[in-house]
């Protein structure tokens, strides 16, 4: 191969090269992800018929252009189906979706066993809930035993009836709160319904996103006594730049902390921060004391700090009242904390410490 | 030594790797791969004949084949799921001297009790025959998004030529469990021209067909990033996998919703934060 000719390959590569570049990045400069998008989760309600038409989720009506792109991670999409959206505002208010990830409508519970029956066919009592087991159930008890007594995790899939079947069944550590992952069907100032499970919510719980039916929602809760779940901190799977209550997370130095216990202000990297009662603090890696670095997550807030009447000191018995008769220990577990920790003596860093405190809750 | 001939042809392996790339930007039915120019090198990468073809470890002995949670088929690959894993799944992959894109790719999953930092982790590494490192491609961990498929792709065509064992290794810390589920890996070795078949009129279409991604079948939106053999750094891109609604046959009525209407008030000028979870991440300093 004479030299004319090795040159003309490589002006021929490099041409084909650099429009292979600019043909693939155009269409991202056009538009950008930016930190002002807005991500939510939700129901997909609608698909489109055709190309070029709007999607529906969460009651939300999305555009699509060119460079909206559709990830379909475990099956088609279909209405009733969920998905993980980024968009962007637009100047009539509408939204253009960048993103769309679509997901199976997969219903997560973290709960103990409280009854099961009989050859493990049929329905369960998780976390106050029935749900139902059938033989297509997979179990993995890999991270703890599925038993009554025990701590499981749930993937289950709402039916229309609003039957709970679970899909796979695992079991997991002891947790300090029932957690719920679902759709939210219904909320109030009362209660919210997430895929047909309802969770009771008070002046006392912490609400973060913007509710709204359709959207995805995680709750952390309560099992009490009756077997109904009292949330602790619900969360709606929305979040808009430049909304009401911004959300934040920082990684910081605990500075200064309250006196007489956790709940309270705290100084963090030289920010205000307002724990209550239902501030779920992880101390698994380590004690909360001056000096720790922490991490956290919560949202913005202008209102004066919450009166003193809302949060109190709750009783291990009462914030526990189910615990002696539907879950017990964890075999293996080690002793979970009794007090808030900085005049405890705690596990050393790195070791498992989770128990729920009087007037906090910790993990 | 390299001839201007072999170089001019990893130019075009490179230029070939950046259609690949481009999956991520330009919708999939934009781009075309001739099928048959690609040979799949991995054995058993759906798992569905059990371990066959890929060595097992796990510290505390657990198979790691499982159908607990596979992503398509009836079996998958469980790593961790306990505190203090070890656990490692691998494959030594002749990689064709003659391929001009060879991609790794395989979908991941994870569960996990962390509520914050990154502790437990899934790292996908490349070995020698002996089992020595090569490189770390890719590291993920407990802060991912749980409960949901993720793909992962990586460019291996720096390693056209050399045989290496690819492996997934899952670790967890002393507490709060973390999961890691695996499924439909794959290794694509291709050694043909990727042809843009770019739509016949000039409307771009907004919405990209549709390539489901329940099955195996891998689309031409692979991810790749040119690499530098044996130094280590092939990055690693999530896919955005270009595809589409499948209601092409669909007829939907769109209805007006009810519509979240939130409150556009600007920042406060206390900055007071409510915290829901508070997690400890290091001890006092």
């Amino acid at each position: 191969m004479n030299r004319q000719s090795r040159a003309i390959r490589w002006l021929i590569a490099s041409a084909l090269l650099l429009a292979t570049v600019l043909w693939s990045v155009l269409p991202t400069l056009a538009a950008p992800q930016t930190a002002l998008d807005i991500k939510f989760s939700g129901v997909i309600t609608a698909v489109p018929a055709a190309a070029g038409e709007p999607w529906e989720i969460a009651g939300q009506i999305l555009a699509v252009n060119a460079a909206t792109r559709v990830r379909l991670t475990c099956g088609p999409a279909a209405a009733g189906t969920w998905a993980d959206v980024t968009a962007q505002r637009q100047a009539d208010d509408s939204l253009l979706a960048l993103h769309i990830a679509v997901r199976p409508p997969e219903v997560r519970v973290k709960g103990p066993v409280v009854f099961k029956p009989e050859g493990g066919i049929g329905a369960w009592g998780i976390a106050g809930q029935t749900l139902w087991v059938t033989a297509e159930t997979t179990i993995s008890q890999r991270g703890g035993p599925v038993d009554v007594g025990y701590w499981v995790e749930v993937y289950a899939v709402e039916e229309p009836a609003g039957t709970l079947t679970v899909s796979r069944l695992r079991g997991i550590e002891l947790q300090e709160d029932v957690e719920v992952f679902g759709a939210l069907q219904a909320f109030s100032e009362t209660s919210w319904r997430l895929s047909s499970i309802p969770v009771a919510v008070t002046p006392e719980t912490l609400i973060a996103g913007e509710p709204q039916v359709g959207l995805l929602a995680h709750a952390a809760a309560l099992l009490q006594a009756d077997g109904t779940l009292l949330g602790l901190v619900v969360k709606a799977l929305w979040q808009e730049p430049n909304s009401g209550r911004p959300q934040v997370q920082f990684t910081g130095t605990v500075q200064s902390l309250p006196t007489g216990g956790l709940n309270g202000h705290w100084q963090v990297d030289g920010r205000d921060v307002e724990v209550t009662a239902s501030t779920t603090i992880g101390q698994a890696k380590g004690l909360v004391e001056v000096g720790a670095q922490v991490y956290v997550t919560g949202w913005q807030t202008a209102e004066a700090p919450p009166p003193a009447a809302s949060p109190v000191c709750r009783p291990r018995s009462a914030r526990w009242p189910s615990r002696s008769r539907c879950c017990p220990a964890h075999p293996g577990a080690k002793p979970t904390s009794t007090s808030r920790g900085r005049s405890r003596p705690g596990p050393a860093m790195g070791t498992w410490a989770r128990g729920r405190l009087p007037a906090n809750r910790s993990k | 030594m390299k001839t201007p001939l072999t170089a001019s042809r990893r130019l075009l392996g490179l230029t070939l790797l950046v259609l690949c790339c481009a999956g991520r930007f330009i919708p999939a039915h934009a781009l075309s791969l001739a099928p048959a120019t690609c040979t799949e090198l991995a054995q058993n990468g759906g798992f569905e004949a059990g371990g066959l073809g890929w060595q097992q470890f796990s510290a505390q002995g657990y198979e790691l084949v499982s159908d607990f949670n596979p992503r398509t088929g009836s079996l998958g690959i469980y790593l961790a799921g306990v505190n203090n894993a070890d656990d490692r799944l691998s494959q030594p992959i002749i990689v064709p001297a003659a391929a001009l894109t060879v991609t790794l790719s395989a979908w991941w999953f994870l569960a996990t009790a962390e509520i914050a930092g990154t502790f437990d982790t899934m790292t996908v590494s490349l070995l020698g025959p002996g089992g020595a490192p090569l490189a770390d491609l890719l590291t993920v961990d407990n802060s991912a998004t749980v409960g949901i498929w993720d793909e992962i792709v990586l460019d291996l065509t720096a390693y056209a030529g050399q045989t290496v064992v690819i492996q997934f290794a899952a670790r967890t810390d002393a507490n709060n469990i973390s999961d890691f589920y695996l499924d439909d890996v794959s290794v694509m070795a291709c050694a043909a021209i990727v042809t843009p078949t770019a739509t016949a009129t000039s409307t771009p279409s907004p919405t990209p067909t549709v390539t489901p991604t329940a099955t195996a079948t891998r689309t031409a939106t692979q991810t790749a990033t040119p690499t530098a053999p044996v130094t280590a750094t092939p990055t690693a891109t999530r896919t955005a996998i270009s595809t589409a609604t499948n209601g092409a046959t669909q007829t939907v009525t769109v209805t007006s919703c009810p519509t979240v209407t939130p409150t556009a008030t600007p920042h406060k000028v206390f900055a007071r934060y409510y915290l829901p979870y508070l997690s400890i991440t290091g001890g006092s300093q």
